[in-house]
């Protein structure tokens, strides 16, 4: 029998102040490290979010995934609220009171023995990503960096090259408001994005370009699932966080090695949009839907587009960089 | 008009499908599909008729007054020959939830476009935060 040994803590994750009770140390250590990456603190007030995280002693039936259906996780709309359920086991239960919510997470003992942190993680991305978008945030997967008043939107899949790309703005002076994961919200008719956290996730070989991010391979991985490692950005570029601002440029990055030299060219305006709602998660939910397009539409017609596509060793080249600086001052 | 058009049967938006007006028309998105569709300000006011529960042939009397040459109906059939045909609207037994002349907004009259996106969204994603394709692990 798991004797019970609540451990609390509270975590501000953006806009949300969570309080995280965890049946016992192992158990709290795995959720805990997800929570400690979104390290920024807003000003309040926050959204109180409360998670009881407990080993679960019996199984629970599946999710179907009518809400949302990812790779590791199905998600469920319940009567009160969300129901979410893991590949190992992992359950999640959200109910809904007006401005608060609360989440029951039960994980099966083997996910914690197999160190599988990654199903864990997505319990935490479905909990924070909902307290967000109840908060009024729309998260888009998607870099940032802003200078001098232009601030640009990078946007391209998993390992499209996000994080190469704003690593090297950053290097000429730019400041970063993230590499894979902002927030987004209309406010009087002009979008603004938010900062969720100031790590980068970096490949080891960006070294050949960046030398200045030293021997990453001493670092551990993220996950099993990527060479990437996670490190503090101020650590290397300690003028580069920034907070907020207002997105004017969005930049559809494709990785080509077919091409000799990086190709710079304008983004149709239909095409901004496009680019935009691929980078955020829709749920199958009307209300939430129509409050993710509404913001997300909106946004976009205020952006202007550029299409980016880099051979693998564009960074070599510098003066790639002084054309897309060229272009994004003309975008903005 | 079109042969397939259910001219004299009220059609409404199937619940899944999801409306945003942008500044030169709107988006549909179809939640069951996830492909989305750009209207432009006259093709919006057309879909629009359809929240509550217009017939095509409602539609069509609509663009007339609205100032829709004879030669632009092949356009507004085209539309609404979309809607049908990749089921954002279907065809309702139910009453109207108003009468299609209360919905009816006017505009300026250009012929009506809707551009559905070549692919769809994704239908699994990595994470709650990730739309990208899951890779195989």
């Amino acid at each position: 029998m798991i004797r019970d040994q609540v451990i609390a803590k509270d975590f501000c994750c953006g806009p949300l102040q969570l309080t995280l009770r965890a049946q016992d140390a192992d158990l709290y250590d795995k959720i805990a490290e997800t929570l400690e990456l979104y390290d920024l603190t807003w000003p309040a007030p926050r959204r109180e979010v409360k998670i009881l995280a407990r080993r679960s002693q019996t199984a629970e039936p599946a999710a179907k995934g009518d809400f949302l259906r990812c790779s590791r996780m199905l998600v469920d709309r319940s009567s009160d609220g969300l129901s979410a359920s893991t590949t190992s086991g992992a359950r999640a239960h959200a109910r809904f009171e007006g401005a608060r919510e609360s989440w029951h997470i039960t994980v099966p003992q083997s996910l914690v023995d197999q160190n599988k942190l990654e199903e864990i993680e997505d319990v935490l991305s479905l909990v924070l990503t909902t307290g967000w978008r109840r908060e009024g945030w729309t998260p888009i997967h998607a870099a940032a960096v802003v200078k001098n008043g232009a601030c640009v939107v990078i946007c391209a899949p998993t390992g499209g090259g996000k994080t190469t790309l704003t690593a090297a703005l950053v290097r000429r002076g730019w400041q970063v408001l993230g590499d894979d994961k902002i927030l987004l919200r209309m406010s009087e008719g002009q979008p603004i994005i938010a900062a969720l956290l100031h790590t980068f996730n970096l490949h080891p070989q960006t070294r050949r370009w960046f030398p200045e991010v030293g021997d990453l391979e001493q670092l551990p991985r993220y996950s099993v699932w990527t060479e990437k490692r996670k490190v503090s950005i101020s650590s290397i570029w300690s003028h580069a966080p920034a907070q907020t601002a207002k997105p004017t440029v969005l930049i559809a990055l494709r990785r080509n090695d077919e091409v000799t030299h990086a190709v710079i060219a304008p983004l149709r305006e239909e095409d901004v949009l496009e680019t935009l709602l691929r980078q955020t998660v829709i749920p199958a939910d009307r209300a939430t839907a129509r409050d993710i397009v509404s913001t997300v539409a909106r946004a976009a017609g205020r952006l202007r587009g550029l299409n980016v596509e880099v051979p693998t060793d564009a960074y070599r080249d510098p003066q790639f960089l002084v054309a897309l600086e060229s272009a994004i001052e003309s975008s903005s | 008009m079109l042969a397939n058009e259910p001219l004299n049967q009220r059609c409404e938006f199937r619940p899944d499908v999801v409306a945003t007006v942008i500044d030169d028309g709107a988006v549909l998105l179809d939640l069951e599909t996830k492909y989305f569709y750009r209207l432009n300000r006259t093709g919006w006011a057309i879909a629009q008729l359809f929240e509550s529960g217009a017939t095509p042939q409602d539609v069509h009397a609509y663009c007339r007054a609205a100032g829709a040459t004879a030669s632009d109906q092949a356009s507004v059939s085209a539309l609404i020959d979309t809607l049908l045909r990749d089921n954002l609207i279907e065809v309702s037994d139910g009453p109207p939830q108003t009468s299609p002349s209360e919905q009816a907004v006017a505009i300026d009259w250009s012929p009506p476009t809707i551009e559905k996106q070549a692919e769809p969204l994704q239908r699994v994603i990595i994470s709650a935060f990730d739309p990208s394709v899951p890779l195989v692990e």
